[in-house]
This record gives C-alpha cells, sequence and structure tokens, in this order.
C-alpha cells in the first residue's frame, strides 16, 4: 500500500473512533428528561384537582368547591368556608403529595387560601401562570382558579 | 489553494462529512431505542389503569355524575377480597400487578389504603404511576379524596 493510502486508512480509523465515543457519550449520558417530568407533573396536577374539587367536606355535607366558592364570595356556608376550605386542602395535599416527598404550592386565586410545601415560586417546575388550575364558579357568576404547582 | 491541494483534500472532506452524517444518524437511533422499554411500560401502566377505572364491579352507579373517575368504596371493598380469594381470576386483564386504592377520610384525617389486586412477585421490579379521583361512599353519599396507584413489573 502507498504512504498516501495508509494515511487515508488511519484518518477513517480515527473519524469511526470518534464517531464511537461520541455515540458511548449519550448514551451514557443523562437523558434529559425534564420535559418529560413536566408533563407528567401537570396530569397529575389536573386530575389532583378535579378530584378535590368533588370530594365531600363530611363536616359541611357538601363538596370542597361549593365551600370553596362560598369562602370566595364571602358567604357563610357551613359556618366558616374559608376555614373548612384550607383545613380541606392542607389535609388532602399533605397525604396526597406532601408524605410522597411531592413539594407543591396550592392555592385559590383571591381568597388567601393557599397551602405551600416546600415550593417556592424560584424552584416551580412549571410557573405560576402556566400551572395546572380548575375553574371555581361563584354564584354571582364570576370565576376564580385553583391552582396547583409542583416543584 | 493550488488546486493539487483541494484535490489531495477532497476525500478528507468527503469523510469527515459521511462521518458526520453517519454520527447524527446514530444518535437519533440510539434516542429513539433507548426510550422505547420506558414508553412501553408506561403504556402498560396506563392501559391497567383505565382497564380498573371502568370496571363495572368497581365503579360508580350510573346515577352518580362525576367529571373524574369514580369508584365505589363498598364495590371496592368486595373486590379485594374476592382477588384475595381468587388472585388470578382478573389476571388475564390486570396482569402482574400490585392496585391500591387510598383515600383521605376527612373526617380522621387519616389515608386509607385498600389492596385492590396483587399478583406481583415480591422479588421482581417494579414501576408505578398513579391518579386521583374520588371513591363513593354509598351509605353516607359522600366522596372522598383518592388515589390509585399501579405497579407493574418492569419488562
Amino acid at each position: 500500500m502507498r504512504r498516501g493510502q495508509m494515511e487515508m486508512v488511519g484518518l477513517v480509523f480515527i473519524v469511526v473512533l470518534l464517531i464511537i465515543g461520541a455515540v458511548l457519550w449519550i448514551r451514557l449520558s443523562a437523558i434529559d428528561t425534564g420535559g418529560g417530568q413536566r408533563a407528567q407533573d401537570l396530569q397529575g396536577a389536573t386530575s389532583f384537582l378535579v378530584a378535590l374539587k368533588e370530594t365531600t367536606l363530611p363536616m359541611c355535607g357538601t363538596s370542597f368547591e361549593r365551600v370553596a366558592a362560598s369562602c370566595a364570595a364571602g358567604g357563610t356556608l357551613c359556618g366558616d368556608p374559608c376555614y373548612e376550605a384550607q383545613t380541606a386542602m392542607r389535609e388532602i395535599a399533605q397525604t396526597a403529595l406532601g408524605d410522597r416527598g411531592v413539594r407543591y404550592n396550592l392555592s385559590i386565586e383571591q381568597t388567601g387560601l393557599t397551602v405551600i410545601n416546600g415550593c417556592d415560586s424560584a424552584n416551580l417546575s412549571v410557573d405560576i401562570a402556566a400551572a395546572p388550575r380548575a375553574p371555581l364558579v361563584l354564584p354571582s357568576g364570576a370565576q376564580r382558579n385553583i391552582v396547583l404547582s409542583i416543584c | 489553494m493550488r488546486r493539487a491541494q483541494l484535490q489531495t483534500l477532497e476525500p478528507v472532506i468527503i469523510i469527515v462529512f459521511l462521518g458526520i452524517l453517519f454520527a447524527i444518524g446514530l444518535i437519533f437511533f440510539v434516542r429513539l431505542g433507548g426510550s422505547d422499554v420506558t414508553i412501553v411500560n408506561e403504556r402498560e401502566a396506563l392501559a391497567t389503569l383505565s382497564a380498573v377505572t371502568t370496571l363495572p364491579e368497581l365503579s360508580c352507579a350510573s346515577s352518580v355524575s362525576s367529571d373524574t373517575y369514580c369508584l365505589d368504596l363498598y364495590k371496592a371493598r368486595s373486590f379485594a377480597e374476592m382477588n384475595r380469594d381468587d388472585p388470578l381470576y382478573y389476571f388475564p386483564l390486570l396482569g402482574a400487578a400490585e392496585i391500591t386504592l387510598s383515600y383521605v377520610d376527612l373526617r380522621t384525617g387519616l389515608q386509607q389504603d385498600i389492596v385492590l389486586y396483587d399478583t406481583v412477585n415480591p422479588n421482581s421490579t417494579v414501576i408505578g404511576s398513579s391518579t386521583f379521583f374520588t371513591v363513593h361512599d354509598s351509605v353516607r353519599e359522600e366522596r372522598h379524596f383518592a388515589m390509585l396507584t399501579i405497579r407493574r413489573e418492569r419488562t
């Protein structure tokens, strides 16, 4: 073989080695699952909110949705609807999320009802503006949102 | 550059270019291949979840309206008891899985767990998925916040 041909073979060999090295590096390095994890968080948060709304508060004999709406409207359903709604939010969120190591921020807009578990605005997996929310329709027809953000 | 020098470099450029194309193709192949198993396992878990929540043996009466999945609490307890007596009855439908219903009893503030179905080999590796919904207590006419967790043997 001529010298030039040998050099060409050597170059091909180096290129192949570089390709194999690059593939191994990509295969072994952590694949970014940030997008998939965020999608999963969103799906879980959405189903959480829908279930929360339908939950019956035994002390009130009616759904969380009605009690929270009464709180948001300044009503008196179940005596102190804000207290009942806040208590239910805290217990349900802690049992369903907090005890499983999930950090969350659960709130109802313009009511002051908020339950936070190690989830400040700097660490949200989704921005507050984009966090899953479920509508709460008040007796007046106005709407507030229940927002759940997962960190 | 002189023509002769360019002619010398031509095969080198071709080899490098082909190498880059080959690397790009391998990268896509590796990325797609690696995620297949995870996607299959997640789809199986979702399929099981869907099968369980629509079983007539577990679902709420049609008169009970719901925006989300609704299971009947007393049906769930009977279902769990039945599966303890005959764990393989639903195996063709549910496969090797552990399905647990957990609900929050706001009267006590405690979580109650009901293992609906369990055919998982204790020594196997499992992956889980879960969803939130409500479980209907038809005696008290109350709905409890609930979670259904499915753990499947990893394939």
